[in-house]
């Protein structure tokens, strides 16, 4: 199998080369099939099949070259609300056949309309190959978009998830991740904030095993005016784990009232691991507020002694602390099939 | 008419006066091999010295310039000269002997005045030579070695210097690194002994007056096994309009329990491209502390770097930058956590205004085996108008599990709320700002002596005018 390695998840602002931050490399196989996956539309979703994305020019957390994965797609299935709340879309991506494919779709929200569009990206346990799904989304004025994407893949399968859309005046997209499997896993997500008041949440979890690796790339642009965006990762890393965030929150000037927050919360579990993050703030606007924050390693030394002192024993704590690490994203899907999906998962992968 | 308040770009007019360049030595603009040869011939280089500087050119020549970081496409090398310096004898021991015009300038900037009230020695370098170094007796008896490098190779401390010379900073480092390996001239080495305490500290002056010219200094400090130094470095020019270059390199060796406190407050003038490079190796239980200003220069990339290598070893970096209008900032601090139980703490604000560009930039990598390290990252950065720009790209690299690392940043301008609640105890809302402004900066002037906190102080220069318009 002849295959190509790119460079996709770039930071708009690049630092030291020797870091090894600035993009993530990802082999790309030469010959992919186009993927459709299996949904269930609800009645106010309307559901198109295109010969070409209308959602082309939007930027995608991936950039530039993300067209190498996803421009030779051969269709794009485009999902439009027509009611004011629309029951949830599913989409279920099931990798299991081991091909190399891609899909791409678009998710359209008309003004002061609702959507909930929930893919699951599975596979077999030892499940393996090269999967690219691309997701673009257009919200309009006083519509909302989430997105809840599960991923429980193979392992020894490469995941591509690309991510990229706009927000209308206060439009808003909610972003929630579970990365639960997969050898190698590359997330980017690009929101462009050009609507006044429009908003932007990520919830994101993970858990990465063995020698798995997770690279994550969210960009937050803000270009209106008091524009939002909340960046939350949290997330476990055990045995010889790799995981890369990279979080931008792009305040352009112009946008003025703006207020941006990005957080990330690390659990080292082996000595192994490897953690990388780089969370930037770019500023061109004065009237704006921007934070970061970051906490990586161990468990609170405080935290252990009080669940000692409870007869806990060390290793149970850390086990307890790790699920409610992705309990905490997964209590946010607003759709209970898929919170029980989730906690069955788990509680199989405990078991193992 | 309401005056409309505004927070003031730096005074540099202390720093900006200049005297003609006469009965000086100094190659031709640009940079080859005959030129390097040159310099090494004027400064009696030994042989390896000479045989460094042409590989390190080599390694300039097949590097590129980053591609990461503000422009410096204004800088040409063809048009910068790497060596000047006066044509008259060299470093001098008294202060009467040297040169009235350099004498001057040193004196309008207040180094004699200095040394005379709260430093144990001091080193003045103009162009790309050492004019004057001194340092007290009582600090000589205890075994202290203030001097510049090219006296040190040939004193006893000849093969110290050679064991340590850009090995922290290898030509190879960047291109700006193979530079300075190739034309570096200048600059001090200090070796304290063990046990030593130098309880007041010693500070080097560089002056750059040439237009177009290039100041490649060379630090080299050692810090034995349980000593003590505080060092304080301080650096202007006055500005022209062609571009200058500043590519000094800083090497610091921090001893088995020793403490080494590292001070600069740079004021380079605005056409000044700042590509320093500033490193230093931590032993077992020794601490180095940086406080870094930043208030000059058109383009800065700084970024001082703390490799802790030997077990509780510790770092501490507290820095602030300012920048104004045509200014484009690049600052910041790298460490690396190499030993165990080793901690780090950086503390930054940066302030930007009148279209002036401040990048907070970081890495901390803690390599496998640094169990028990931990880490504090704090950024602050304040933007006063809206044609500033402020970024931060702080970078973690952690390979470990035992570890504690935290980071946190924030961005944004003058709070209204705290403005309001001033101004409700009594304060005018001009005093009130002035007040924040001012105390922004306050976690690098507390750490720095009073007298240089001053000179930070009145460097900044915030001053708030009339009323609130």
């Amino acid at each position: 199998m002849s295959e190509q390695t790119i460079k996709i998840n770039h930071l708009p602002a690049p630092t030291w080369h020797w870091l090894h931050m600035n993009d993530a490399d990802v082999s790309v196989p030469d010959e992919l099939l186009t993927y459709i996956a299996a949904d269930e539309v609800p009645s106010g979703v309307e559901k198109t099949v295109l010969d070409a994305p209308t959602l082309g020019a939007v930027a995608t957390g991936f950039g530039k070259h993300a067209d190498v994965i996803f421009g030779g797609v051969g269709e794009v299935t485009s999902y439009r609300t027509t009611a004011e709340v629309a029951a949830p879309v599913r989409l279920d991506y099931d990798f299991s056949e081991g091909a190399n494919s891609v899909n791409a779709i678009e998710l359209i929200a008309p003004e002061h309309t609702e959507m909930l569009v929930i893919q699951h990206f599975h596979s077999e346990a030892n499940g393996f190959g090269f999967a690219g799904v691309e997701t673009k989304y257009d919200v309009a004025k006083n519509a909302k978009i989430t997105l809840v994407q599960v991923q429980m893949l193979g392992d020894d399968m490469t995941f591509c998830n690309n991510v990229g859309g706009r927000c209308d005046d206060e439009g808003s997209f909610h972003l929630i991740q579970l990365v639960l499997g997969g050898k190698r896993t590359y997330v980017g997500s690009h929101t462009a904030l050009s609507g006044v008041k429009s908003n932007l949440a990520v919830d994101m979890a993970y858990i990465v095993c063995d020698d798995h690796v997770l690279d994550m790339n969210y960009v937050a642009d803000h270009t209106g005016k008091k524009t939002d965006c909340v960046i939350n990762a949290n997330g476990v890393l055990r045995n010889q784990a790799k995981k890369t965030f990279r979080g931008t929150i792009d305040f352009k000037r112009g946008c003025a009232g703006a207020t941006g927050a990005e957080a990330e919360d690390v659990l080292l579990m082996d000595d192994g691991v490897i953690n990388q993050t780089i969370p930037l703030i770019l500023c061109t606007e004065e009237d704006v507020e921007g934070s970061h924050g970051a906490t990586i390693g161990k468990l609170n030394e405080d935290l252990l002694f009080y669940m000692e002192s409870r007869g806990m024993e060390l290793k149970d704590i850390y086990e307890m602390m790790a699920r409610a690490r992705v309990d905490a994203v997964c209590n946010l899907i607003p759709d209970e099939p898929t919170r029980q999906l989730v906690v069955e998962y788990l509680g199989e992968e405990e078991e193992a | 008419m309401k005056e409309k308040t505004q927070v003031d770009d730096i005074d540099r007019s202390i720093y900006d006066f200049r005297y003609e360049e006469k009965d000086v030595y100094q190659v031709e603009e640009g940079l080859t091999p005959d030129i390097v040869r040159q310099i090494s011939k004027d400064r009696n280089d030994p042989d390896w010295m000479l045989e460094f500087r042409l590989k390190s050119l080599e390694t300039y020549n097949q590097m590129g310039v980053p591609d990461w970081g503000p422009s410096i496409e204004g800088l040409d090398m063809d048009n910068i000269i790497t060596y000047i310096r006066p044509k008259s004898e060299r470093m001098q021991k008294d202060w009467n002997d040297v040169p009235t015009d350099i004498k001057d300038t040193f004196e309008r900037l207040g180094i004699p005045q200095a040394e005379r009230a709260s430093l144990a020695g001091v080193g003045a370098q103009y162009d790309s030579e050492l004019v004057y170094h001194n340092i007290k007796d009582e600090v000589a008896a205890q075994g202290v070695i203030y001097t510049d490098v090219e006296s040190a190779m040939r004193s006893e401390y000849a093969d110290m210097v050679r064991e340590h010379f850009m090995k922290l900073v290898p030509p190879t480092d960047h291109k700006f690194a193979a530079l300075h390996g190739a034309v570096w001239s200048g600059g001090s080495f200090v070796y304290v002994p063990p046990g030593v305490s130098v309880e007041i500290p010693l500070q080097s002056y560089f002056r750059l007056n040439a237009a177009g010219a290039g100041q490649f200094e060379h630090t080299l400090i050692i810090v034995d096994e349980g000593a003590y130094l505080h060092f304080i470095e301080g650096c202007s020019a006055p500005k022209y309009n062609v571009a200058n270059l500043h590519a000094g390199c800083v090497e610091l060796f921090v001893g088995k329990n020793a403490t080494l406190r590292y001070s600069t407050i740079e004021n380079w003038s605005k056409n000044m491209y700042n590509l320093n490079t500033k490193r230093a190796k931590v032993e077992e239980g020794g601490k180095i502390e940086w406080v870094s200003g930043s208030f000059g220069s058109h383009v800065s990339y700084l970024y001082p770097m703390s490799i802790l290598n030997g077990d509780n070893s510790r770092c501490e970096f507290t820095g602030v930058t300012f920048a104004g209008e045509g200014q484009n900032l690049d600052t910041g601090t790298k460490v690396v956590h190499v030993g165990k139980n080793t901690s780090s703490y950086i503390n930054t604000r940066s302030i930007s205004k009148s279209d002036g560009i401040s990048t907070f930039r970081s890495s901390v990598v803690v390599g496998p085996k640094a169990k028990g390290s931990k880490s504090a990252v704090s950024c602050e950065s304040l933007m006063l108008d809206p044609q500033s720009q402020s970024d931060t790209i702080p970078a973690m690299d952690i390979r470990t599990d035992d570890v504690d690392i935290g980071h946190e940043a924030k961005i944004g301008r003058i709070s209204d709320d705290v403005v309001f609640y001033l101004m409700s105890r009594g304060m005018s809302e001009e005093d009130a700002k002035a007040l924040i402004v001012s105390g922004f900066a306050d976690n690098v002037s507390k750490e720095l002596p009073l007298e240089y906190a001053v000179e930070m102080n009145n460097l900044i220069r915030l001053e708030m005018k009339g009323s609130i318009g």
